[in-house]
């Protein structure tokens, strides 16, 4: 820079040319990214809430009054709470100690791993009706145990709240083990043999250092295993009781637009379910930040 | 902390009998053969892939062995998984366990042998005020430096006084600065505890100032052992030489040789035309021979004549005590030695080196340009 004396008068520059000179050009390549979030999340989302809004009948929020006074639509909350909540919290318990204990080299690791996070590749429909052959009255499973003698009568593992909790465990647990698997490989391995060579057992590693090291991670991981079992909702259809024990906010929603073509009552229960994942979810991270957790 | 309670702890001797450890194909450490006595500092010496910190793993029970023993007082402890050791050790990238406070890690091993709550607080107490850090006591790792962090990891490992520290070259994560200052309070805490350690490093002067012994190894195996002065003035062979400081590694041609006389000027060597007498450190079996020497041992004389060497100096730095002078001379040979006045780049000087510091090797490790790149291998 030449010195302040000398510097001739700064031309006026126009307020757009102004406004662009404080940001980085770089930041221009944010905007197809923009343009997509705008175009497939916030105005389909916005869409929704304008619906819900505009009932066939009555108020703005009737539709809203009526999910909650009608029994066969606020039943499907405690139909799909059932289900996500014990799914959740089985898929994080088998994936937990499989995540810690894959982060090792040893024989047949690349087999486990590829049988464990197979299951993505299958939709969610084929699942359900894969399930519906194997667990049936008259599947693999019901004729192996009867030929055993171990059962008389066959398990009734379809048509009801088994087989979808079956088809959550089974279309989830690839991600729920892969992101877990991912937190539990960036711990620092000399930590745990550091705890070992002063004294901590293999129980004591895991319970003193691994799993409040891998605590954070895990807390995000339940968070995105209930959002994803909160969702169900092709298993429910296909291996649940879909009219029954298996009505989740999904299918109520499905039925409301394609049974009864009521747009409006099904934008009401999507939003709802929105507005209840986050809830969960906020209270999930809420209990993570008093864990404390430092950075490194 | 009392004397009394080292002595409860210290051990007789730790004994290591043919330690080997092979993955698949590749023998990572080959029949490793060492005893320590109670309280000795060992530094284990050689290049990466060099086998001492497989020993290291192998002592702590990280690793297992392929075949041999490890026998503490008498006791055989090769089977026992880590935690029933009773080790301390300190890692390179120093492995404090980030979710506790500075007090908690360093009384970790005492949390683990049940000592009574009073008692570990002020045990935890001491061990901080040992390593100056009893201000950061309720501090967690992320709030302190790579050296203060270390400190925590060497507080750690000696709280609940273990018969034996292991360390993993524990300094090589820190700047130059603070490497020399938690050395010597490494040196320190060894002067003040006696703690038996073994200590893990690829920089020959951390094993020189450190260690009453020193343990030299290459490709996994120990070309020698012995106490720094021993290692440093009489290396084993070419390569412990070339890592011990020798920095001109030079090859010459075996003249004839001198029985009897086994310490000195008991061989005459061509080296880049100019006859040169020198000590021959084992036999040598052929005509070709490896010579190293030492930049301190190489002096400036006024005038040229036989045993004397023609130089050009090529590149002088000042080191702030003298200067250190690279050059060659006439038959292309590249020497190294310090000289209290400068020599401008391209000034002609005369090189002796008395017979006593001109050690010639047998050259079964290869010409000396191999065995310099083995000892690069850092």
């Amino acid at each position: 820079m030449s010195s302040p004396a000398a510097a001739p008068p700064k031309p006026r520059r126009s307020r757009v040319k102004q406004f662009l000179a404080r940001y980085d050009r770089a930041a221009l390549l944010l905007l197809p990214a923009l343009v997509f979030l705008v175009a497939l999340f916030i105005y389909p989302m916005l869409y929704g809430v304008q619906l819900s809004l505009n009932p066939a009948e009555g108020g703005p929020f009737s539709n809203y009054v009526e999910f909650w006074s009608d029994p066969f639509l606020r039943d499907s909350v405690w139909f799909t709470f059932r289900l996500a909540i014990p799914g959740t919290l089985i898929n994080v318990a088998i994936a937990l100690p499989l995540a810690v204990l894959m982060r090792g080299r040893f024989r047949g690791k690349q087999f486990i791993a590829s049988a464990l996070i197979f299951p993505i590749v299958l939709g969610s429909v084929l699942i359900g009706k894969g399930l519906l052959n194997y667990l049936g009255p008259a599947g693999w499973l019901n004729r192996t145990l009867e030929t055993l003698g171990i059962i008389d009568q066959p398990l009734v593992l379809t048509g009801n709240y088994w087989g979808v909790l079956l088809a959550i465990i089974i279309a989830d647990l690839p991600f729920v083990f892969l992101l877990l698997l991912s937190y539990a490989s960036g711990l620092d391995e000399d930590v745990e043999k550091a705890a070992a060579v002063h004294g901590a057992g293999p129980w004591q590693r895991f319970s003193k250092i691994t799993f409040p090291l891998l605590l954070p991670g895990l807390v995000t991981t339940t968070a995105l295993a209930f959002v994803l079992a909160f969702g169900t909702f092709p298993s429910a259809l296909i291996v649940g009781d879909p009219s029954g024990e298996t009505r989740t906010m999904g299918i109520a929603a499905y039925r409301a637009a394609f049974q009864d073509f009521d747009y409006s009552m099904a934008s009401t229960v999507s939003m709802l379910m929105a507005a209840i994942e986050l809830l969960v979810v906020a209270i999930i991270f809420a209990l993570r930040r008093r864990v404390h957790t430092p950075t490194t | 902390m009392t004397t009394a309670d080292d002595a409860d702890t210290q051990i007789g001797h730790l004994e290591l009998e043919e330690v080997t450890r092979a993955f698949g194909d590749t023998v990572a450490l080959d029949r490793f053969s060492l005893q320590i006595q109670g309280g000795e500092f060992v530094a284990l010496l050689g290049p990466s892939g060099s086998g001492k910190s497989t020993a290291l793993n192998c002592l702590a029970g990280l690793l297992p062995l392929s075949h041999g023993r490890i026998m503490l007082d008498g006791q055989r402890i090769d089977g026992l998984a880590p935690e029933r050791r009773g080790f301390g050790m300190v890692f390179q990238n120093y492995a404090v366990f980030p979710h506790m406070t500075v007090a908690d890690n360093v009384g970790f091993g005492l949390t683990m042998r049940r000592m009574p709550k009073e008692q570990r607080q002020a045990r935890v107490d001491e061990c901080l005020a040992m390593v100056r850090l009893d201000p950061h006591a309720e501090k967690y790792p992320n709030q302190l430096s790579g050296g203060e962090r270390q400190r925590v990891a060497i507080a750690r490992a000696i709280a609940f006084q273990p018969p034996v520290v292991l360390m993993d070259e524990p300094l090589s994560n820190l700047d130059a600065k603070l490497r020399i200052e938690l050395r010597t309070e490494i040196r320190k805490l060894h002067q003040r505890l006696g703690l038996t350690t073994v200590y893990v490093t690829h920089d020959q002067s951390e094993a020189l100032s450190l260690a009453d012994r020193i343990v030299v190894l290459n490709h996994s195996r120990i070309e020698q052992i012995g106490t720094p002065n021993e290692v440093y003035a009489r290396p084993a062979n070419a390569f412990v030489a070339g890592f011990m400081g020798y920095r001109s590694l030079l090859d010459a041609e075996v003249l004839s040789t001198r029985d009897g006389d086994a310490d000195s000027a008991n061989v005459v060597v061509r080296m880049g035309g100019v006859e040169l007498s020198g000590t021959a450190i084992g036999r040598l079996s052929g005509s070709k021979a490896s010579v190293a020497l030492r930049p301190e041992d190489v002096t400036t004389v006024p005038d040229a004549g036989p045993g004397i060497i023609d130089a050009v100096v090529d590149v002088a730095e000042y080191t702030g005590r003298e200067y250190a002078l690279e050059a060659t001379s006439t038959a292309g040979l590249t020497l190294f030695f310090y000289s209290d006045t400068s020599h401008a780049p391209g000034h002609k000087v005369h090189l002796a080196v008395a017979p006593e510091r001109l050690l010639v090797f047998d050259a079964v490790h290869g010409d000396a340009a191999t065995v310099a790149a083995e000892v690069a291998r850092v």
